[in-house]
Parts: structure tokens; sequence; C-alpha cells
């Protein structure tokens, strides 16, 4: 038992003493209280490529060109995420439908259209949840 | 500790191996091979995390078939399960995650029982946790289940602090690395009990590790340094492979089996 409780001691001081750190540091920069997800714009630029395809009709090269964005989201998700994750959930959610709109067997042109320019507005603005 | 001796007057020789500096130089960059690696092979090679697993975790059966044939510590073997563990491990917990939806505090809670379970049902059998004296099949199984829970709480525990406490790469490997050189100033100078030490700092060495991973192979406008996963990999395969080698020849990290 007191194996344990020296355990959990020796746990909690360090994370005691960084969390003290960390509000302290973050006290004296008054950062913004709003934390967004910091520059999406290549993101933004992929999803742009792939609108411009479905616009032109190719949706088989649109659903090629949206892998590039899965690609990149995924690899950005551990960096993105922590940031904010409700607006990383918002752009998420928004990405899974506009995923799977393009990857139908028949994809509807209409729906795809919908979906990219519902990824495209939380792209630009991930504050508000996915319509 | 007496060393276990067989009926046929054999010297017992652990499975696993010494627990030396170099053993958690290794172990740490298993662990971030294993992130990286996860990584590029759901991302990269666009097999999708489903599928990445289900093949990861067959070569792992393989492995640790491999292993368990294994009556000393071979460190080609051994290291390989490791890597492979963290491999899976982590692509479990993505899959839970992504796929899923399973809230990270859940999954954290979730393997800590297992692990905890793990542990009673341990004792209850072999009457010892030592880590020096894994000489049957039976402490075997238990030793390596409990390797992949702490994977598997190590990611996931990792993970949530991470998230909800929104720590960048480099604060976040600080923090981890805080509590690790803690608990081992607790074990040298406060009498902490060697297995427990051991173990807790097995755990964390995970999320450590995963930290120094992403800090290597994201991209520079995310925080990383911007290696990629492909590079981070490579260099970390290749450092192990040749530690991995070098104590095969030196036979470094064997250990006769402890009494327990």
């Amino acid at each position: 038992m007191k194996q344990i409780l020296l355990a959990i001691l020796l746990i909690a001081v360090p994370v005691a003493a960084f969390t003290g750190f960390q509000v302290y540091a973050t006290s004296k920069n008054t950062a913004p209280a709003a934390a967004g997800l910091g520059d999406l714009s290549s993101l933004k630029i992929i999803i742009a490529d792939v609108q411009a395809l479905a616009a032109k009709g190719d949706l088989a090269g649109a659903a090629k060109r949206v892998t590039d964005f899965e690609s990149a989201w995924d690899q950005g998700e551990p960096a993105i995420r922590p940031l904010n994750p409700t607006f990383w959930g918002n752009i998420d959610g928004a990405s899974d439908a506009a995923l799977k709109a393009l990857r139908e067997p028949t994809p509807s042109a209409a729906k795809v259209e919908k979906n990219l320019s519902s990824l495209m507005a939380e792209l630009t603005d991930p504050s508000k949840p996915a319509s | 500790m007496p060393t276990i001796v067989t009926p046929d007057d054999r010297p017992r020789y652990n499975r696993v191996p010494k627990v030396t500096a170099d053993f958690w130089l290794i172990k740490l960059m298993a662990v971030t091979m294993g992130e990286t690696a996860a990584d590029y092979l759901s991302v990269q090679m666009g097999l999708g995390l489903t599928t990445t697993s289900l093949v990861m975790s067959a070569i792992l059966a393989a492995a640790l078939v491999w292993q368990f044939l294994q009556t000393r510590y071979v460190p080609a073997s051994y290291w390989l399960a490791v890597v492979l563990i963290s491999i899976v491990g982590t692509l479990i917990t993505d899959n839970l995650v992504d796929n899923f939806h399973v809230p990270l505090v859940v999954t954290t809670v979730a393997f800590a029982i297992a692990l905890a379970v793990t542990f009673l049902l341990w004792f209850l059998s072999e009457r010892t946790l030592s880590i020096h004296s894994i000489f049957t099949t039976r402490r075997g199984a238990f030793y390596w289940l409990a390797i992949l829970f702490t994977f598997a709480l190590g990611t996931a525990a990792g993970d949530l602090v991470s998230e909800k406490f929104a720590l960048g790469y480099l604060a976040a490997g600080i923090l981890f690395g805080m509590v690790i050189v803690s608990l081992s100033l607790g074990y040298f100078f406060l009498k902490l009990d060697g297995i427990l030490a051991f173990w807790l700092i097995y755990i964390l060495t995970r999320p450590l590790g995963a930290s120094f991973g992403d800090l290597l192979s994201q991209p520079t406008q995310y925080g990383g340094l911007g290696l990629g996963t492909v590079i981070t990999s490579a260099i970390f395969l290749v450092t192990i492979v040749a530690i991995v080698i070098y104590m095969s020849l030196r036979h470094e990290g064997e250990e006769l089996a402890g009494g327990g």
C-alpha cells in the first residue's frame, strides 16, 4: 500500500509542477481565448480542386483528388485536433460526409456539391457545427 | 537471487531482457517507430485502418509464436514482437477511436482495468510479478499480455492527456519525461519497488515515444520537424536493427532466471 501511495506521489509531483508552470506561462502570455485551428489553407486548396473537378462533372477525378485531402487531414490530426477538439470534430464530420458522398457506387452530383460546400464552409469557419 | 536450476541441472534463462539503459533506449525507439509506422501504413499505403490492423495483427501473432518458441532471451525475436505490438496497439486504439468512436476516457479506463486484471491473475497464478523470472510459457503469456495492455493504455492515456490539455508534442513529451524521471528517482533513492517502477515507466514510455515520433514526423506548420513518417520510421528501424544485431553478437541483456 505504501508503495502505491509513493508511486502516486511520484507521479503527482511532476504533473503538478508542469501544470503550475503551464498556467503561469499562459497567464503571462495573454493568448487569444478562442483557439482556432491554425492555417488550414493547404487543405482548402485541395477541396477547391475537388469542387472544380466535381463541377465539371468529373466525379471520378474528384474522388481521386479528395484522397489527397483525406491523407493530409489524417496526417494533421495529431497536431490540429488538440488545438480545439470541437472545431476539429466539426470539420471531421463534414469530411466524412463529403468522402462518403464521393465514394458511393453512383455518386450524386448534387449531393457531392452540397457536402463539399459544407466541408469548405467548415474549413473556413470550424466554429459552426456541421449543417 | 538464487539461480533457477532444472532437474537435469541446466540453468534456466530469463526469456526477456535485463532492464538496462540499452533496454529503455530500444524500447523508446520501438514505441516511436510503432507510432510513425502505424501512421504510414494506414494513411500513406492507403490500405485503410481496418485492413492494416488485420494484416499487422496476423504478423504479430506469427512473431509471438516465434518468441514463445525461444527458451532464452533472443534479441531479434523479443524486439520484433515489441515493435509489432507497438504498431498493432496503436492501430487498435486508433480503430476504436476513429471507426467506433469510443471516447478516449473510456479506452483509457478500460485498458487500465484490463492491465490491472492481468497483473492480478498473474500474481494469483505465479505469486510473483518479477520480470527477471520469465522462464515458463505461462509466465511469458502473462508478460506479453501485460505488454500489450501497457501499449494500449499508454496510447489511450497519452492521447487523452495531449488532447484534453491541448499540449503540443514538445510539451507532452516533457510532461511524460518528467514523470518517468520522477519515478526513476523514486526507485533509485526512495526505495520505490522495482517491479512497480518498471511497469509504470513502461506504460509512460509509450506516450513519451509517441510525442517524440510526432515531433519528428509531423509537418512544420503543425509544430513538427517535418521529416515525415517514412523517413522517421526508416531511421528508427535501421537503428533498432543495428542495436539488436549488436546485442545478439555480444549476448548482452541475457540473464539467468532469478528466484521467485
